[in-house]
């Protein structure tokens, strides 16, 4: 019973740790020909027509970055502004049921986002900012800071309590008022932690489909002001067409993957590596 | 920082956090109010009487209750592969890894649950393509590889929540059994393991949450808008969250629109109430035994 249990345990656990290499062993399996052409660097390249046979991802990846970044920016400002509301100058009544509230609104489905912004603020904007350009950048991006902004609270909120209460109470006997807690203690001792919360949210911007697949509009080119519209890495991916595995178009589905992989393992390990700088130092 | 400076930053923070509610309350509203006005038998069942559908006697053909039993199918089948190995690898990083190993699997295990869901579709997508050109020409994307795949997406929670639950009994409880002579394994079983089971529940609760509202999984693998209720794993189907992806994009008339809120609605308050339950049930712990599990 002893070493069958243990067998079981230690083999889950060699499944489970092996997943990371499978997805990635798959990823580049299936990308691996565009490797071996000296087609290599056209990916990198401003323009994607699969009738000229031009597979430029750039267009994609721009189109996540202006995408995520203007989410991150949105969310970060509004959840910062949430949390220490709730964290320091609101009374506890109000302070613990705003609480609740956005721990709920982690729950909301990211799918219900899009869907009511499409019948919301896309005819919206149609309507009264510019007729035609509801499916957008902007659309997109401000729909995904409310999809982030619960999380990134949450994060923000767990950074300004990870203070030992000591620290808050000297402050106090010192004759601080809780603004002056706030702003001289509290925010610069816990940058690290606010930076891995904003950091968190950047990633999930980037690794969220269903927003930018609704709201964004997936047109193929370089986006140049807030109310185009642009295709992201994951909604590329999303449209992909099946039918034709040989294709290059298909196999350049993959590399689009392989770049979100990657741009995943980075974003661990660099928190990680935050982490781990500020315990030592 | 000057006192004035603090106190127009602090201005800020009102307004700031007064558009994000009034924003989200906005939304809300709408969503609700379309929602619930579209809410009814019907939407569910169409005109197939209620029983007959239920008992899978009569099949239901525009409501939205295919969805309901595929999304229950494919998330319970994605629990079942999904359970175990979270279980058994969270109990390994408690019990039996080093603290090497601990760190390493750690990593893994964080970058298994931020990996982007449309890559862990895609993922399941080209193994099935890998399959059938290799060695079953039979399997397409279906039923079996959405909760194959799904299950991948959730296994991180499940071990992360865990290994959490077990690190979080104070010391003096969890050792009890060793000093009463009791192995490793008994302790594991008789003290460890239900000292941690309401925490662990939570997790699962919240997995289950996890897997219910995911879109792009199940649109890389295997869920479409037509298929009635499934007969076999090697079958497509139909998922709440991809109707309301397909509504959006193709409904034809008001009617259907109709339909796409009303499944919003039934999505919202499903994963809500998930949620919530999770969430009762670790402030249960957080009061029971005075200590915080975290």
């Amino acid at each position: 019973m002893g070493t069958f249990f243990r067998l079981s345990v230690v083999a889950s656990a060699g499944v489970t740790s092996s997943l990371v290499f499978a997805i990635l062993a798959f990823l580049l399996y299936f990308a691996s020909p565009l490797f071996q052409a000296d087609l290599f660097f056209d990916f990198f390249t401003l323009r994607w027509d699969e009738k000229a046979h031009a597979y430029g991802l750039l267009p994609m990846i721009l189109g996540t970055l202006y995408i995520s970044l203007l989410a991150t920016f949105l969310a970060t400002l509004m959840s910062f502004s949430l949390a220490s509301l709730i964290d320091s100058f609101l009374p506890q009544k109000i302070s613990r049921l705003l609480e609740s509230i956005i721990v709920l609104l982690c729950g909301v489905p990211t799918v219900l986002y899009a869907f009511g912004a499409l019948f919301l603020i896309v005819p919206f904007i149609n309507e009264y900012i510019a007729s035609g350009k509801g499916l957008s950048i902007f659309s997109a991006s401000f729909v995904l800071s409310f999809v982030v902004l619960p999380t990134m609270s949450v994060m923000f909120l767990n950074a300004f309590r990870s203070l030992p209460k000591a620290y808050k109470n000297a402050g106090l006997s010192l004759g601080a008022s809780p603004q002056e807690l706030f702003f001289c203690m509290v925010l610069p001792l816990v940058k690290v932690e606010m930076m891995g919360a904003v950091i968190f949210g950047f990633a999930r911007a980037v690794g969220d489909t269903l927003i930018a697949l609704m709201l964004a509009g997936n047109a193929l080119h370089i986006p140049h002001s807030l109310l185009d519209s642009a295709r992201t890495l994951t909604a590329h991916i999303a449209l992909i067409n099946a039918n034709d595995y040989e294709s290059i178009a298909f196999k350049a589905i993959f590399l689009s993957a392989l770049l979100l992989f990657i741009f995943t393992c980075s974003v661990v390990l660099l928190v990680r590596l935050m982490q781990k700088r500020r315990n030592n130092g | 920082m000057a006192k004035s400076s603090q106190t127009i930053l602090v201005v800020c923070f009102y307004l700031l956090a007064l558009i994000a509610l009034l924003c989200m309350a906005i939304f809300f509203g709408f969503i609700i109010y379309k929602g619930v006005s579209a809410l009814s038998l019907k939407l569910i069942f169409d005109d197939t009487p209620m029983w007959a559908a239920l008992l899978l006697k009569a099949r239901v053909f525009d409501g939205i209750f295919n969805a309901i039993v595929g999304s229950f199918l494919v998330v319970s089948l994605a629990m079942v592969f999904a359970l175990p190995l979270g279980f058994l690898t969270g109990i390994y990083l408690y019990l039996y890894a080093s603290k090497k190993m601990r760190s390493l699997l750690g990593f893994l295990c964080d970058i298994l649950s931020s990996i982007p869901s449309i890559v862990v579709g895609l993922f399941g997508l080209s193994i099935t393509i890998f399959l059938h050109k290799n060695h079953f020409a039979s399997l397409f994307p279906s039923l079996i590889v959405s909760a194959l795949s799904l299950s991948v997406l959730v296994i991180p929670y499940i071990i992360k929540m865990t290994d959490l639950a077990l690190m979080g009994i104070p010391k003096h409880l969890s050792d009890i059994g060793l000093r009463l002579g009791a192995t490793r394994l008994q302790n594991l079983f008789h003290v460890q393991l239900p000292l941690a089971s309401k925490e662990m529940l939570s997790g699962v609760i919240l997995a289950i949450g996890r897997a219910v509202e995911d879109t792009a999984v199940i649109m890389m693998t295997g869920a479409v808008a037509m298929a009635g209720i499934p007969s076999s794993l090697l079958q497509k189907y139909e998922a709440l969250p991809f109707f309301i992806y397909h509504i959006s994009s193709e409904y034809a008339n008001k009617e259907q629109l109709n339909q796409g809120f009303g499944a919003a609605i039934v999505l919202l308050v499903l994963s809500l109430s998930l949620f919530w339950v999770a969430i009762v049930l670790q402030k249960m712990i957080s009061k029971r035994s005075g200590f915080v599990p975290r």
